[in-house]
């Protein structure tokens, strides 16, 4: 299997994937209509004789619009959800960076090291094609690591660690360069942005029903924030 | 008169929707075409500023390496022949034997580079000199920038012959002037071979 071919299975598993998360998003809207559907048809006691699943049918049927509302509240509460958090996660790469510690090496100066960075970052630019974008260095990490920030190819920074600055050769240094530049070019950053949105939309309602319980009578909750 | 003037309109709109259709058709192609022009042009950038690095890399040197003068004066040379095959090929772009030449100018640039790092590497007090230090990562970049803008060129080269190539693009491609671009190819068997150094 050649590079190219490499490149082919990668994104389709990479759509795979992001359509099974898709398919967990709706799952989780039918889970909350169910459980609506079975609070209902439970307190719907004008036919006891007749079993839950016939009760349960029956209360779909006759209230169609709550469920309607149940479904249309949950996709907009996890809409919202995820709509601020991509908004905040969107603000551009540079905020990610400084966030973190890092320094920007500016594009002339810089001693040896920063210099091999520069022209690695400028090599890499060329060979995929897109601008060099603005590298950042992390002083206070002595280990080795890197990351590209930022939701867009032209608003995306590369940023190295000290210790990766220190420790790597030049041929190293461009392997690490190059991997992070394909992330840059085949837009995960956007899609991790995106689907960080999505988890938090999932989380907002696991946060509402924390909200609702408590609000119901000083429950004890022991939750596990991981 | 009805019929005649219904077969009339739809043959018109057929026609008009096969000229929108060949207009796109046209028109992606020309990006694409423009697209590796431009690769090509990014190569004689970085061919150019190698050339502009050399002449203080061998003043650099030769304080140091008094004994070397045939290394530092075949990387002038060869330094100076990459140059003027540069002129001429600017001058005649669509040349092939201009631009063969310009090849070859430049992986004997090339070997003459390697000749000279590799005995650099036995005078230790050139090999710690900071400004040595310095041309010798800007130098082993530029290299690096050439392949890659190669490779680059290679790239672009390849999206434009599938779009060309591909139907029904092909119909087209002949009658509106898009011929195969050519990619860049090692012309000469023996240059694959890394220079060989002995001391």
């Amino acid at each position: 299997m050649d590079f190219f071919e490499h490149q082919e299975v990668a994104r389709r598993r990479t759509g795979l994937l992001v359509f099974l998360f898709v398919l967990a998003v709706v799952l989780i809207v039918v889970t909350i209509c169910t459980v609506v559907g079975i609070a209902i048809s439970l307190t719907n006691d004008s036919d006891v004789n007749v079993d839950l699943l016939t009760r349960f049918v029956g209360t779909i049927q006759q209230n169609w619009f709550v469920f309607l509302a149940v479904a249309g509240g949950t996709i907009a509460v996890i809409f919202l959800g995820s709509l601020y958090k991509v908004s905040q996660l969107a603000s551009g790469g540079q905020v990610v960076a400084e966030l973190l510690g890092g320094r920007l090496v500016a594009p002339g100066g810089g001693d040896l090291a920063e210099r091999r960075l520069l022209n690695v970052v400028q090599e890499m630019a060329i060979a995929s094609g897109i601008a060099v974008p603005p590298v950042y260095v992390l002083e206070n990490e002595d280990g080795i690591n890197a990351f590209a920030a930022g939701f867009e190819p032209d608003s995306a920074v590369v940023s190295v660690t000290r210790g990766a600055l220190d420790r790597l050769s030049r041929d190293e240094l461009q392997g690490v360069i190059g991997h992070e530049f394909s992330h840059i070019l085949n837009g995960d950053m956007r899609l991790n942005v995106r689907l960080i949105g999505l988890i938090h939309g999932i989380l907002v309602i696991a946060l509402v029903g924390y909200y609702v319980l408590r609000s119901l009578g000083h429950v004890r909750i022991s939750s596990n924030k991981k | 008169m009805g019929p005649v003037l219904i077969v009339l309109g739809v043959l018109l709109a057929a026609a008009l929707v096969l000229i929108m259709f060949v207009v796109g058709i046209y028109n992606r192609l020309v990006g694409l075409r423009n697209r590796y022009k431009n690769s090509f042009a990014q190569i004689d950038v970085q061919l150019k500023r190698r050339n502009d690095l050399i002449p203080n890399l061998v003043e650099t040197a030769k304080g140091y390496m008094k004994h070397e003068r045939e290394t530092l004066e075949g990387v002038i040379q060869a330094r100076n022949q990459a140059v003027s095959a540069g002129q001429r090929a600017a001058a005649d772009p669509g040349n092939a034997d201009a631009m063969n030449q310009l090849n070859g100018a430049e992986s004997m640039l090339s070997g003459a580079l390697g000749k000279l790092f590799a005995l650099s590497e036995a005078y230790p007090d050139l090999k710690a000199n900071q400004n040595m230090l310095a041309l010798q990562e800007e130098l082993t970049s530029t290299e690096n920038k050439i392949a890659f803008a190669r490779q680059a060129f290679n790239d672009s080269v390849m999206r434009y012959n599938t779009q060309r190539e591909t139907f029904p693009a092909i119909m087209f491609a002949g009658m509106l002037n898009f011929q195969e671009a050519q990619l860049f190819e090692v012309a000469n068997p023996d240059e694959r071979e890394a220079p060989k150094v002995s001391f």
